[in-house]
């Protein structure tokens, strides 16, 4: 079975005034038909750069230098912007992080809803209109219609996400991108949010890209995960085989800086010493090796390349540090 | 929008109410208005008659709101210098500055906003540069020089267009331009820096991510957004150039209001100049009022702020 979508090798470089700045390297990642699939990790690691990389939209300063992004067998990577622009809104499609900003304030509800439907040659106005309609209720909207015909400034941040997720929906695309899509809601809300998203992508066969920092959404509806640190995949695999079987000692260390996790004796909440490298200019060898309880010299004389724990499960780690092996019982992060 | 529209209105009348009072204070401010009639040599029975002819002696509360009828009623007061009613003079000189200021402002924008546009479309680009250069070349050069230096131009060199005076079209081609260009460069940039930040917003992000083509983007997303400042900000300029083409009026020798204010000043011809300040004033207020209706219809933000 061939993925849905495939991405090889891909390499995101962005020219900063210090220098180049390796923002992604070296990326595998696959998703199929049907399948939610997270990216985690911390803010700068790298994953909403390849969330723009993946729908054609990086910033002018960020470039594709290596790699490809293969969406139905079509390579992304290469795709001029108008071959991208039929795809965007249409096939794949995108939640952004911030729904206070993300809707133009301008412009009604519905028209922003409809436009992409119109610009895809999906239908007539009234077709557009009966759609969203549709949509907006099936996202648990109430009044869809009074909605509808209002402004952004007069929904709440809860409810401006669920017209983006409605938005993305309209054109029946086979992916949606979500970029930290509860980030900026209040808890109660992020937790319906996620329900609705989750709902709709098993109603409607889709695959589903969830980026996010928080390890609580990638358990609640994620069925494969991705660890990315400093630019690269640390570690990739089903969610019980990278939570129940960490084999990345960066895994290890964020979830036990996770809230709820905390050492019972000591009531403390692990955090992972250090910080992110800098990514401006080359960088060989293990990105978190001076984070890293484990770290031996090995870890900095050449980069490391994925190794397999188990089927379908890789870690980029010299150390064989998974769980029930005694360097980790120590727990020295 | 309906309650919006009837709040901004009220408030424009009452500054125009402001303005007005303000303007007519001007006449006591500037001295006794009797003394400035009859001049220095004047004896006390004659300032005492004109006193009472102009109703000077009555309280001056009584005599703002007497004057204040007699301006609703379009009477203007009567020039000290020409001996006529101050509306005479400027049925003759209003319509040359309203033509000047009217063609310089639409010149302006015919200018500014397309070349905003397309230099934070493509910025660093020839068109951005060329944008930039027109817009410091057009800050730094002094108007009074740049109407000199198209006079020996295109009149006294290529023989072109006439220097002076307000008889055809073709005379106001020349101050058109100067005064026109004179504004240009502030629309421009704030076409260009409002432009770049919206383009730069989440929402011209989310629009592209519809798939929906750049130009949907640039005039549907973007330009609707990055005009509200700009309109604010035209609206002044065009108070701006109505009231203040007295250095393109004389240099041109158009007989405008801009150019009747300043003689009237130093001919100390107080009416003449009450009421053009006065004029000027309310078409300020009216120009902001416009502005700001504009405004609300762009942004439903505002039109719906109680």
């Amino acid at each position: 079975m061939t993925s849905l979508l495939s991405i090889q090798g891909l390499q995101v470089d962005i020219a900063t005034p210090g220098g180049t700045l390796q923002a992604v390297k070296n990326l595998n990642l696959d998703v199929q038909r049907g399948e939610t699939h997270c990216i985690v990790g911390e803010s700068g690691c790298g994953k909403s750069i390849t969330a723009l990389a993946m729908i054609g939209l990086l910033p002018e300063k960020a470039r594709i230098t290596a790699g490809s992004i293969l969406f139905e067998q079509q390579n992304l990577a290469c795709l001029n912007e108008a071959g991208l622009s039929n795809l965007r809104g249409n096939r794949m499609a995108m939640i952004f992080q911030e729904p206070m900003t993300c809707l133009n304030p301008t412009l009604t509800i519905g028209t922003q809803l409809t436009e992409g439907f119109l610009r895809h040659g999906k239908g007539n106005r009234k077709a557009a209109y009966e759609r969203a309609i549709m949509l907006l209720e099936k996202v648990g909207i109430s009044a869809a219609d009074k909605r509808f015909h209002q402004y952004p400034y007069s929904l709440s941040g809860g409810l401006r996400q669920r017209v983006m997720i409605a938005m993305a929906l309209m054109c029946e695309p086979d992916l949606i991108i979500a970029d930290e899509p509860t980030t900026a809601l209040d808890v109660t809300v992020q937790a319906q949010i996620l329900a609705t998203l989750s709902e709709l992508k098993s109603e409607m066969g889709l695959s589903l890209i969830v980026i996010t920092h928080d390890l609580g959404v990638v358990a609640r509806i994620a069925d494969n995960v991705t660890v990315m640190y400093a630019g690269e995949a640390v570690e990739t695999g089903t969610v019980s085989q990278v939570f129940g079987n960490p084999g990345h000692p960066y895994t290890v260390g964020l979830q036990k800086s996770v809230v709820g996790s905390a050492d019972r004796d000591s009531q403390r909440l692990s955090v992972i010493p250090g910080r992110v490298p800098s990514l401006v200019g080359g960088l060989t060898g293990c990105r978190f090796r001076n984070r890293c309880p484990h770290a031996i010299p090995k870890c900095a004389e050449a980069d490391i390349d994925m190794s397999e724990l188990e089927a379908d499960h890789t870690y980029r780690c010299l150390r064989n540090v998974s769980a029930g092996r005694p360097e980790m019982t120590g727990g020295v992060l | 929008m309906l309650f919006y529209t009837v709040k901004r209105l009220g408030m424009a009348l009452l500054v125009a109410f402001t303005v007005s009072f303000l303007t007519f204070a001007l006449l006591y401010v500037a001295g006794d208005p009797a003394t400035a009639i009859l001049g220095p040599n004047a004896t006390d029975v004659d300032i005492a008659y004109i006193r009472k002819h102009y109703g000077f002696d009555q309280p001056l509360l009584v005599q703002f709101i007497q004057w204040l009828g007699r301006i609703v009623q379009g009477d203007l007061g009567y020039s000290y210098f020409f001996q006529v009613p101050v509306s005479d003079i400027l049925l003759q000189r209003l319509p040359i500055t309203i033509q000047l200021g009217l063609l310089a402002f639409s010149l302006a924008l015919l200018i500014a906003l397309p070349l905003g546009i397309a230099a934070a479309a493509r910025p660093n680009s020839l068109v951005d540069r060329l944008a930039l250069f027109l817009s410091v070349a057009g800050q730094a050069i002094p108007s009074f020089w740049m109407g000199l230096m198209m006079i020996v131009i295109f009149s006294v060199n290529l023989g072109l267009l006439p220097s002076s005076g307000n008889d055809s079209w073709r005379h106001f081609i020349l101050p058109t331009v100067v005064l026109g260009y004179y504004a240009t460069p502030a629309i421009m940039r704030l076409t260009r820096s409002s432009m770049l930040e919206v383009l730069s917003s989440d929402y011209v992000r989310t629009a592209k991510s519809k798939g929906l083509s750049r130009t949907t983007v640039l005039y549907k997303h973007a330009l609707r957004n990055a005009v509200i400042p700009v309109v604010s900000l035209a609206a002044a300029q065009l108070g701006f150039m109505l009231a203040g083409s007295v250095v393109i009026e004389s240099v041109f020798s158009l007989q405008g209001a801009g150019m009747l204010a300043w003689q009237s000043i130093s001919r100390g011809d107080l009416p003449t100049v009450q009421a053009i300040v006065l004029l000027f004033s309310i078409a300020y207020v009216a120009l902001t009022l416009l502005a700001d209706l504009f405004n609300a219809w762009l942004d439903p933000q505002v039109r719906m702020a109680q």
